[in-house]
């Protein structure tokens, strides 16, 4: 009887601490800007849970948006942006290492914007065809069941690829890949032809920036941004 | 909460008296007890009946820097402040001087005699900065650095990732618009964040401050954005602005007196059109001095990114490059465009309006008043890239005979020169370039002459074609009149600068020669007389632990004469020391200045022998500081001890013996109260034979509050400020003498988010002139808001 009070002591001391280790997770991103219906799935078998602006995200959460709705995301390494349309269903996934998250999202269906301004770390787009390498700034990744996925690049490069090849992706290219069996095509974007997060409200951003040289003169740079 | 405003305004709006001229005079200390990292606040009083002060400015440089950089001091009522960023010195001294414009358009200076030569020197106690402790950085996430957003999204977040390990996120600080908000803002997991209801339209200011378990700032950010409501969004019309009111009450010897200032600004922008305007009124407004109201206007179009037009009204200050334009206010209009690479701006208005002089008949005296002085400049340039600008500029000012009955020689100038800037490999490599010519009549209001005429006045005219050609371009363009006072020749004016950042080497060269002949109308305080070259290294060494500064200098002034002109030679080094263990940060530093001319003691002729120069000051300088915590209260201790010896064979009796102590004391307590004690000797002795000596004993504590979230979202701050200053002075002729100066300064800051800024302070001074004591008195108070 001691002996399995012992054993079991040990068992319920060994869960508690393992228990937080296996489950402990840190936040790798945090979600900015929310619009409509957004819900987080924290596991796969977890009931979905709303967010809000500022809500931390961990590793192996995942974003479901739907219709006329739109979410935004920074990670915290970095500050890159992950911005997903209506519809879409992502799985944010990272690990980190030093002072970067090697970060990798995985877009099961829908659209995502990404932009990456310090890069630290790896940063890869996953879809049931292929694998995108971010090596550049900007470019939007739209997956649908059973056409496949399309690649646009905005700024920069990207590195897309699969079990039956590899591509390079330029700014104002498209690549496409039809299954995780054929290779990436890239080939020249057709004007039109790129998703846009419509459900966001257009704001006319514009910001400025005032600087005052080491003689008084201040001068003011003004930027103005189409925020989609 | 809209009847006590009126009432606040009402209080404010107290009746004008205007008070008789008087030539300005001034308090001002230099600050002591100032740890590197921390901003320098110089400070100056005035005291004057009718003080009429314009654009008072800090020229400072570090030392062995050979350029001085400048800062406008802002005006809060006689009280004019600048701060100076100390984060990036490493050589543990400032030189600073202060100019400003008087109340007749004349340029005064503090120190009063050759201030660039000889400035105030600001000593800063060496530690470490922020960015010294920490190998980690503060990532922003949201919102980006002049983001706008609207009220309803603001999200504020910024992570530490890989240095929660070296931060107590219980003592950290988030304030939003100075108001703490640390209580509600989440700091765990090494991320930052603050999701606010809803915030006020307008420019909101964050600031993150990082602590690590010693109580000690290891890392601080501060960033703005700008927060619109979705409406304005949508109509595309963005405004933002501030209102303030001013007055005080002062009684200076007895006499008592009431001044007022109110104004604001309004700027914004719609679609591609950008606008701002200013106006501010004063009590002190009066035709016997040079305006002090204020109205300006811009417009600016925005065609792309690169290309605009604009126009400016009113009040300004245009800025081409230091040896034609800096910092001269202009009233009148100035209009230009940006296309591309080609660049054209036009000014055209007046930098003094005239103020009548005076005549006395009983004695025949008369005292000039300022003519009114008209300017014209144009300036067409060209860019290539981002990485070269080339630009031309011909500016031309006149006097006016006519504005004033009373006055002196009327003067005019003509400006004519070009400016090149380049830089490099990202900024690394920066050159600068400017050459000027100037031509100028000292006796504008004379009869016209011919250019023989202006031969039998100067025979070195004769035979010179090109000064002929000179002569009848200038009266064929009208630029400069043709009287008696015109001098055709040029004076030529440049200036070279180089500065090269590789291997942790910031190398500054510059070389300039600015005669003492050379006009320039459109900066007041530009200096003159001087050619030579200084060379300036910074090198970081032992991963930022260690700074060495290397200079050096060889210049000549009063150049106009060889009998007279000066040779200065000044060399020196500084090294400072910030360990990243927790010991003393240490600064060591030395420097030699000599001066020299041709003339001998036995030179006779013409009196020379007084204006003979030969000396030699060394400067050698210790500071350091050390943090230690006692109980909560993370203390910084600074010692600083300098001491000068200056040789002089020329002039025996100029020789000097000059000692300081400075020792600090600053104290930030776990509640928001900050104390700074500090005790300054200082005694020097005069004359070979230390027959004269001055001593100067100063006490100064300092006492800064901070209470967050009173009646809501607000922040007070009150502050007192005492000084004791005791000075013993032994002169062989008049034995001991002892005078006190004592100043007792209190006031306090309330904030609100939502209804701006109310700002009260007390001033007393006490001193004793020839054993009577002296009681000056000054109450300000201040309304300001943004929105």
């Amino acid at each position: 009887m001691r002996t399995i009070k012992t054993i079991s002591a040990f068992i319920i001391i060994g869960a508690l601490t393992i228990g937080p280790i296996v489950h402990s997770a840190e936040t790798l991103a945090i979600i900015l800007k929310v619009k409509g219906s957004v819900s987080v799935y924290k596991t796969n078998t977890s009931s979905p849970e709303n967010v809000k602006r500022g809500y931390r995200l961990e590793e192996g959460y995942k974003l479901v948006t739907g219709d006329k709705s739109f979410v935004a995301l920074r990670f915290i390494d970095d500050a890159s942006l992950v911005r997903i349309g209506a519809n879409s269903t992502c799985t944010i996934q990272g690990k980190k290492e030093n002072n970067q998250i090697f970060k990798n999202i995985m877009v099961e269906a829908g659209t995502i914007f990404t932009r990456i301004t310090n890069q630290k770390g790896q940063f890869q787009v996953a879809t049931p065809t292929s694998v995108a390498s971010v090596k550049g700034t900007e470019f939007i990744t739209d997956h649908q069941e059973p056409q496949g996925t399309y690649y646009y690049g905005e700024e920069g490069v990207l590195e897309i690829s699969n079990d039956a090849g590899t591509a390079t992706l330029n700014a104002g290219e498209t690549a496409y890949v039809a299954s995780e069996n054929t290779a990436p095509v890239v080939r020249k974007t057709i004007e039109g032809e790129k998703p846009t997060l419509e459900d966001i409200d257009e704001i006319e951003d514009e910001f400025e920036f005032e600087f005052e040289n080491e003689n008084g003169q201040k001068k003011t740079l003004k930027f103005k941004v189409i925020k989609k | 909460m809209n009847l006590c405003r009126s009432i606040l305004v009402f209080t404010l709006m107290i009746s004008v008296n205007i008070a008789k001229a008087n030539p300005s005079s001034f308090e001002h200390a230099v600050p002591t007890g100032i740890i590197r990292g921390e901003k320098a606040h110089i400070e100056v009083l005035s005291i004057d009946m009718n003080p009429s002060i314009h654009d008072m400015r800090v020229f400072y440089r570090e030392l062995g820097e050979g350029n001085y950089k400048q800062v406008v001091m802002k005006q809060d009522g006689f009280i004019y402040s600048a701060d100076i960023n100390t984060t990036n010195t490493t050589t543990g001294q400032i030189e600073y001087y202060i100019a400003y414009e008087g109340r007749l358009g004349k340029i005064g200076t503090l120190p009063e005699v050759n201030p660039q030569l000889n400035p105030y020197i600001l000593r800063i106690a060496p530690a470490k900065t922020p960015q010294q402790y920490a190998d980690f950085e503060i990532v922003i996430l949201s919102p980006m650095p002049d983001e706008v957003l609207t009220d309803d999204e603001v999200v504020i977040a910024a992570s530490v990732l890989g240095g929660e390990s070296q931060i107590d996120f219980t003592l950290s600080k988030l304030y939003i618009d100075e108001v703490d908000v640390s209580p509600i803002a989440d700091f765990s997991g090494g991320i930052i964040t603050y999701v606010p209801e809803r915030l006020r339209m307008g420019r909101r200011n964050i600031k993150l401050q990082l602590f690590n378990n010693a109580g000690e700032l290891i890392m601080e950010k501060e960033w703005g954005f700008r927060v619109i409501t979705r409406e304005v969004g949508v109509v595309g019309l963005n405004v933002n602005g501030s209102f303030f009111l001013d007055d005080r009450y002062q009684n200076i010897a007895e006499s008592e007196d009431n001044f007022f200032r109110g104004g604001g600004h309004i700027s914004g922008n719609l679609h591609n059109l950008d606008f701002y305007s200013r106006v501010q009124i004063s009590s002190e407004e009066t035709d016997e001095q040079q305006a002090v109201n204020r109205f300006t206007g811009e417009l600016q179009y925005n065609i792309t990114d690169r290309s605009n037009i604009y126009l400016h009204g009113g009040d300004y200050i245009p800025y081409y490059n230091p040896l034609v334009f800096q910092d001269k206010r202009i009233r009148g209009l100035q209009a230009g465009f940006a296309l591309g690479f080609f660049t054209l701006d036009y000014i055209l208005g007046q930098t003094y309006r005239g103020v009548e002089g005076s005549f006395n008949f009983s004695d025949t005296l008369q005292t000039n008043g300022t003519y009114s002085e008209d300017i014209m400049a144009i300036r067409p340039g060209f860019r290539f890239g981002d990485n070269v600008r080339w630009n031309l500029n011909l500016v031309n000012s006149k006097q006016d005979e006519h504005s004033i009955e009373y006055g002196g020689n009327v003067k005019e100038a003509l400006i004519v020169g070009t400016d090149l800037s380049m830089n490099f490999d990202n900024r690394r490599i920066l050159f600068e370039a400017s050459i000027q010519a100037s031509i100028k009549n000292s006796d504008a209001g004379g009869p016209e002459v011919d250019f023989q005429d202006l031969v039998e006045i100067d025979s070195s005219l004769a035979d010179n074609s090109l000064a002929e050609q000179a002569f009848d371009l200038l009266k064929s363009t009208d630029f400069l009149s043709t009287t008696g006072g015109l001098n055709v020749h040029p004076s030529l004016a440049m200036q070279f600068d180089l500065q090269l950042r590789y291997l942790n080497n910031n190398l500054k060269l510059t070389y300039l020669n600015i005669p003492s002949e050379f006009e320039s109308p459109g900066n007041p305080y530009l200096l003159k007389d001087i050619s030579g070259f200084y060379l300036t290294d910074n090198i970081r060494l032992l991963r930022n632990q260690m700074f060495l500064n290397l200079f050096f200098k060889n210049y000549t002034n009063n150049l106009a004469d060889d009998t007279y002109s000066t040779k200065n030679l000044e060399y020196g080094t500084t090294l400072s020391y910030f360990p990243f263990r927790n010991l003393p940060s240490l600064t060591l530093g030395y420097m030699k200045h000599t001066r020299d001319n041709a003339i001998s003691g036995q030179d006779t002729a013409q009196y020379n022998y007084l204006y003979m120069e030969d000396n030699a000051t060394q400067r050698f300088s210790v500071a350091s500081s050390y943090n230690l915590r006692i109980k909560k209260i993370s203390n910084t201790l600074s010692v600083n001890f300098s001491k000068y010896i200056r040789d002089d064979v020329a002039n025996p009796e100029g020789q000097s013996d000059f000692n300081s102590l400075t020792v600090s004391l600053r104290s930030r307590f776990p509640f928001p109260l900050t104390t700074t004690l500090s005790y300054s000797q200082s005694g020097t002795a005069y004359g070979d034979t230390s027959e004269t000596t001055t001593d100067i004993d100063k006490w100064n504590f300092r006492l800064d509050y901070r209470l967050s979230n009173l009646f809501g979202r607000d922040v007070l701050r009150p502050f007192i400020n005492l000084s004791f200053q005791d000075i013993q002075s032994e002169f062989t002729s008049t034995g001991l003498t002892s005078t006190t100066r004592n100043n007792y300064s209190c006031g306090l800051a309330y904030q609100t988010s939502s209804y701006g800024i109310f700002t009260l302070r007390f001033d007393q001074i006490n001193y004793t002139v020839a054993d009577e004591e002296v009681t000056n008195r000054i109450i300000n108070a201040r309304y300001e808001i943004h929105f």
